[in-house]
């Protein structure tokens, strides 16, 4: 017991290190230019096409399981809201940081993991290269300009979705006019606003975390696909759990 | 003659004029290390003069990289100590005051980036040189000596062993090094490779005076460019001295390690 709490205390401060790490070397942002260019188009080329699919049918799904309960109280045209508001305070960030943490985390833990293993990260250390500033920290930047830009365009996308299924499904029969009015109505900047500062704050989540396995990987080959596990896993339960709290906090200072 | 031609090489080429090997003495001071139960080095001590060569030799598992990891601060001894030129580096080392370069035994190379890239990492990220072209001639440069010309935009992964081995030479050499550690560097290379590795450390230590300690359990290679010779046995240093002192030795560890190897 005392073992798992020591083990746990040590990964929490792994991360926290790292993500002081990724902040400090931040400053040399500009000069590696290139670098977060590069991931960045690596982290929009591997997700968007993913993205719009997943977003099209979560906004579809949400539109068909909500929609005929609405129909049957007779306020079916408040369907638009409540897609948009569930697309962009939840569904969108939630499902953009789990596919981000699948698609970009999982291959940055792997890369890393079998570069710490293959001792390249000790020949970076050699030269006096910090490990955290090459390998992590263009990606850190990255992710924090690109996922408020993937949530909203998983919301869009999401939003006609939920548009074509209102509009089409005989149960729910709302028009895209209707659709788009309500949803008009009901979501404003603060709600994306919202959104996109979950999102920022899951990237982070998922590059310090991705980042702090790959480099404390010990051993073999075979590491190397525990540490994905691990780091995907990882991921996908500090994204639900801080979830909450994320929006506890949102919630307290006013931004719902 | 062999050789000769290796060090005109180096002597004709710009590399030469970049490299500037200072002086560098090591003290190693009774230095012990465990892994869990496994104790790899047992109050090892060893001192490496300023500008030799010191082959260290031993068997597999017997600390030899270790302790290299040691040198170059990548692993912290339980206890003792290590002092580069006198300062103390074993649980902070400067890496911009003490420039010592590491050829890894696996070579070590980035496999996302190409030859280029890798051979000219260090600079690139530290900013010394940013004329591309300036770069680029010295990284060719580098690159012929270790007879890799025109190898500049493969990637690692379709390299052989012995030319990945030459690439990592190639890297640690752009570091303008005062201390080279190789790990094992011939390991895995042709006879004929070998001969070349040889001349290439020869012609570092004959035109740049920089220190290097080579860890192998090649003896033809340890003939060749030691100046001195350490035997690591059983976590310690059994024996240091020229070759052929380690060679006519009557201690029955040196006897029975150098009968083995030269048989």
């Amino acid at each position: 017991m005392l073992k798992s709490i020591n083990s746990l205390f040590n990964i929490i401060g792994g991360i926290l290190n790292i993500l002081t790490e990724s902040i400090y070397w931040s400053k040399d942002c500009i000069i590696n230019r290139d670098k977060i260019y590069f991931q960045i188009l690596n982290i929009g080329s591997n997700t968007i096409p993913v993205a719009a699919l997943i977003s099209l049918f979560i906004g579809g799904v949400l539109a068909l399981q909500t929609g005929p309960q609405l129909a049957a109280f007779g306020i079916e045209e408040n369907i638009g809201g409540i897609v948009g508001l569930s697309m962009v305070k939840e569904l969108g960030p939630v499902m953009a940081a789990i596919l981000v943490a699948g698609r970009i985390g999982s291959a940055m833990t792997a890369e890393i993991s079998s570069m710490t293993v293959y001792e390249e990260v000790d020949a970076l250390k050699t030269m006096d290269i910090n490990p955290v500033k090459y390998l992590v920290m263009p990606r850190f930047i990255a992710v924090i300009l690109v996922m408020p830009i993937l949530v909203v365009f998983m919301d869009v996308v999401g939003w006609f979705g939920g548009a074509a299924v209102s509009s089409a499904n005989q149960d729910i029969h709302v028009a895209y006019s209707i659709y788009f009015k309500n949803l008009k109505e009901l979501v404003d900047f603060i709600a994306v606003l919202n959104g996109m500062i979950k999102s920022v704050f899951f990237g982070i989540l998922i590059i310090t975390i991705c980042g702090y396995v790959g480099l404390s990987t010990k051993g073999g080959p075979r590491e190397i696909g525990t540490s994905v596990t691990k780091a995907v896993v990882l991921c996908f339960v500090s994204i639900l759990i801080s979830d909450y709290f994320i929006t506890r906090f949102l919630f307290l200072i006013g931004l719902d | 003659m062999e050789t000769n031609r290796q060090h005109r090489k180096l002597d004709n080429n710009n590399i030469i004029s970049y490299l500037s090997g200072k002086p560098v003495s090591i003290v190693v001071s009774n230095i012990s290390k465990s892994f869990g139960s496994n104790q790899v080095l047992r109050n090892l001590t060893l001192e490496v003069n300023s500008s030799e060569t010191l082959v260290i030799l031993g068997k597999s598992g017997s600390g030899k990289s270790v302790l290299l990891k040691h040198i170059i601060g990548l692993i912290s001894p339980d206890t003792g100590s290590i002092y580069i030129n006198g300062d103390n580096v074993t649980q902070q080392f400067d890496r911009a005051k003490h420039k010592v370069a590491m050829v890894f035994q696996s070579s070590a190379l980035l496999n996302s980036i190409t030859v280029k890239e890798n051979v000219a990492l260090y600079l690139k990220e530290h900013r010394i040189i940013s004329d591309e072209q300036k770069l680029s001639s010295l990284v060719s440069s580098c690159l012929s000596i270790v007879d890799l010309e025109g190898k500049e935009d493969i990637m690692p992964s379709n390299l052989s062993g012995g030319m990945k081995k030459r690439v990592a030479v190639a890297r640690a050499l752009m570091m303008n090094p005062d201390l080279i550690l190789f790990d094992e560097p011939t390991a895995g290379l042709d006879p004929m490779m070998v001969g070349n590795i040889a001349e290439l450390i020869n012609g570092l230590k004959q035109n740049v005076k920089v220190t290097q300690i080579v860890v192998t359990h090649n003896v033809n290679l340890a003939s060749k460019i030691a100046d001195r010779i350490a035997i690591l046995y059983n976590g310690k240093i059994l024996s240091i001295g020229t070759f052929d002192e380690m060679r006519l030795s009557t201690e029955p560890e040196i006897r029975q390690f150098f009968d083995s190897s030269l048989n």
